[in-house]
């Protein structure tokens, strides 16, 4: 098998991916509202997608005189993870703040609940 | 191809974890209380398919299937957006510009 310090490369950031997307996804089962799941959502996103990613770029340009495809993806991610993100957050916060208890602070409360939702 | 042992046992754990967090988040999808966070919730389903998709092509040694990905995010972002403005509009395309 040609190029093996690569292959340990691989193996690192298929790990790192995956445990990171499983970090992410116990943050979204646990936390208390919307807004706090949107960031376990982010950390998925960014930290264990482009992992995985950035290991399959290495691994196909190894194994198959391939490609950086897949690198163009991830800017691509990026900057569509936190476009929505930050219209489904105002749209959530608009039809009704749905905050945890907990919230010690809301800069946006005068537009809190200023749209009624559509269900 | 087949992959050496411990590469395997890296590929496994891999797919494994994305397995239990996409099982997690169903979860959630499933449960959540309002409508923002059941898309939240599938939002980071593709999210977690994208990853999926492309250790699996890792695992299989097969190129073909990078391209589905491409599609998935495309269509993940499309589906957020769409979403978010029918929440806060109550329709997707707005004939009336103001």
């Amino acid at each position: 098998m040609s190029g093996t310090w690569t292959d340990w490369l691989v193996a690192a950031l298929l790990v790192i991916g995956g445990l990171f997307s499983l970090v992410g996804a116990i943050g979204i089962l646990r936390f208390p509202d919307a807004f706090n799941r949107m960031h376990g959502s982010g950390v998925s996103a960014t930290v264990g997608l482009p992992a995985i990613v950035v290991a399959g770029t290495i691994y196909f340009s190894v194994h198959h005189g391939l490609t950086v495809k897949l690198l163009f993806f991830v800017p691509f991610l990026l900057w569509t993870g936190a476009a929505g993100t930050f219209m489904l957050g105002r749209a959530a916060h608009q039809t009704g703040p749905g905050l945890a208890p907990g919230t010690v602070r809301d800069d946006m409360e005068s537009l809190a609940g200023t749209v009624k939702a559509k269900e | 191809m087949e992959h050496p042992l411990w590469f395997s046992y890296a590929l496994w754990v891999g797919i494994g974890c994305l397995a239990v967090a996409l099982v997690l988040v169903a979860v959630r999808a499933i449960l959540g209380p309002t409508v923002a966070d059941r898309v939240v919730a599938a939002d980071a389903l593709s999210t977690l398919l994208m990853s999926l998709i492309i250790a699996s092509s890792i695992w299989l040694d097969e190129v073909s299937y990078l391209d589905y990905v491409l599609v998935l995010a495309v269509l993940s972002f499309v589906g957020t957006v769409a979403y978010a403005k029918y929440l806060q509009r109550g329709v997707i395309i707005e004939r009336d510009v103001d």
